[in-house]
């Protein structure tokens, strides 16, 4: 018989990458969530990338 | 380093030392018509960047209409549409005037103006003079007869008595304040409740030292009493007259101007001349002070306040002003980090402007295209929400649109890199 799976008899310990909206809605449930700000990578736009190297 | 990045540090570093050089004074109070480079009878002026009258959002058409029945430029709202529409009535950005106007930036040919020199560069900048507190204000892009006797009052009694007693006082230290106020709780654009309350605290023994009408003297104290947020639109005029100095620098990559006209985003760079690089702006997130708005309600990012950005206060240093991140139910860490960001995005910091949550950290200061476009970081502004038909309804903050930032850039590799 498999090993229980801890997600499902214990308290999850929850870290929401990005969007706050997740972990507001656990906040509002009293779920403990480290929220760390993360946002995708900005668009790579090769010419812009070149410009760069040549500027900064 | 290649001669082209050299030369950018140098332009960069010379645009940096006149921002932190800037020494911006309010000197006077006077109608638009007779200190406003290039105002007119018939202009209008409003948040940049330029757009034309079809194309305008809300809160810039009401409050145009307003400014035109104020001036007697018409006499009902669609006679003042008509003359709009056919050019009889003109229309320009603040920003195109040596102004900066909070909200739709409503300025018209009567329109008191604070007077706001940079002692140290020369440099004259202007804004006009706050309306009070309320929902309904011109500069929200409402109007009413209330509202217009209001504007009525401050040009013929306010505006007169404001002067007099600035004459009397000698030129207000804008920087001194600026530097105090950001130890007091505010950042300078959403809170200057503590900025206004050293204005005050300056300006007070002059007031009541004026051989003018008593009962003006006092209605005039009473009104600068009530506006907790008076000195913002002085602040603004600081800003401008500072970043106005920074101008026309070749080869510099620091932005001189940012402003929303609720319908575009644009800024301006030092040295890339007059021309404005424009994005959609971006709908504000933030609180709504009455339950029955929502974001349904609201127009996108306006007004020409975000040039305390551009000097680097408002969303540049939130934990100056913890009271402030409660609009976007924020916190002082979460304010710590918009900071750090913004640093991450400026070419250095501000000795004058010290972040006391921070452990009296300089503020960040310059804002850099480069950087911006480098790290997919663009500025952070506090800003008012306002009714997409006119009228504030909330405050919060909104991220400037990446496009302006990346179009500036590709402008400054055509002009520079060639």
């Amino acid at each position: 018989m498999p090993p229980e799976n801890p997600l499902l008899t214990e308290a999850p310990v929850v870290i929401n990458l990005g969007l706050d909206l997740f972990a507001e809605a656990l906040a509002q449930q009293s779920v403990p969530c480290v929220q760390v700000r993360w946002t995708p990578p900005p668009p790579t736009d090769d010419d812009l990338l070149t410009l760069l190297d040549d500027l900064l | 380093m290649s001669s082209l990045k050299t030369r950018i540090e140098a332009a960069n570093d010379r645009a940096f030392d006149i921002l932190r050089g800037g020494k911006p004074r309010l000197v006077g109070v006077a109608p638009a018509l007779e200190v406003v480079p290039g105002m007119a009878p018939n202009l209008i002026l409003h948040s940049a960047p330029a757009i034309d009258w079809a194309d305008m959002s809300g809160p810039h058409r009401n409050g145009i209409i307003g400014a035109a029945l104020w001036e007697g430029l018409a006499a009902t709202p669609e006679e003042a549409e008509a003359k709009l529409a056919s050019g009889e009535i003109r229309t320009a950005p603040c920003h195109h005037h040596d102004t900066v106007g909070a909200g739709a930036g409503i300025t018209s040919a009567s329109t008191p103006m604070l007077i706001v020199e940079n002692e140290s560069y020369g440099t004259r900048a202007f804004s006009c003079i706050s309306e009070g507190g309320g929902l309904r204000l011109l500069k929200w892009g409402a109007w009413s007869p209330e509202v217009l006797e209001n504007l009525t009052w401050q040009a013929k009694v306010f505006a007169p008595i404001l002067d007099a007693a600035l004459q009397a006082s000698g030129p207000i230290d804008l920087k001194l304040i600026i530097s105090r106020a950001v130890e007091m709780g505010d950042e300078c654009h959403n809170r200057s409740v503590a900025a206004t309350a050293l204005f005050l605290r300056q300006i007070y023994g002059a007031l009541v030292a004026l051989d003018m009408p008593k009962e003006d003297v006092r209605a005039s104290i009473k009104f600068l009493v009530e506006s907790e947020h008076f000195l913002l639109h002085g602040i603004m005029a600081a800003a401008k007259s500072m970043l106005m100095a920074a101008e026309g620098i070749e080869y510099c990559t620091l932005v001189t101007a940012m402003a929303r006209n609720g319908v575009n985003f644009g800024i301006k760079v030092s040295g890339l001349g007059d021309r404005w690089f424009t994005a959609p702006a971006n709908p504000v997130r933030g609180l709504f002070f009455r339950a029955e708005w929502s974001d349904a309600d609201a127009a996108p990012d306006l007004g020409d306040s975000s040039i305390t950005e551009t000097v680097g206060l408002g969303g540049f240093i939130q934990p100056c002003a913890p009271t402030v991140t409660q609009y976007v139910q924020g916190s002082v860490a979460q304010a710590i980090a918009n900071t750090r960001d913004m640093a991450e995005i400026c070419h250095g910091s501000n000795p004058d402007v010290r972040i006391p949550a921070m452990d009296f950290a300089p503020g960040p200061l310059g804002i850099d295209i480069r950087k911006v476009v480098k790290t997919g970081i663009t500025p952070l502004l506090d800003t008012a929400i306002t009714h997409r038909d006119g009228g504030l309804i909330g405050a919060g903050e909104v991220n400037a649109p990446m496009g302006c930032f990346a179009d500036a850039l590709k402008a400054f590799g055509e002009k520079y890199a060639g």
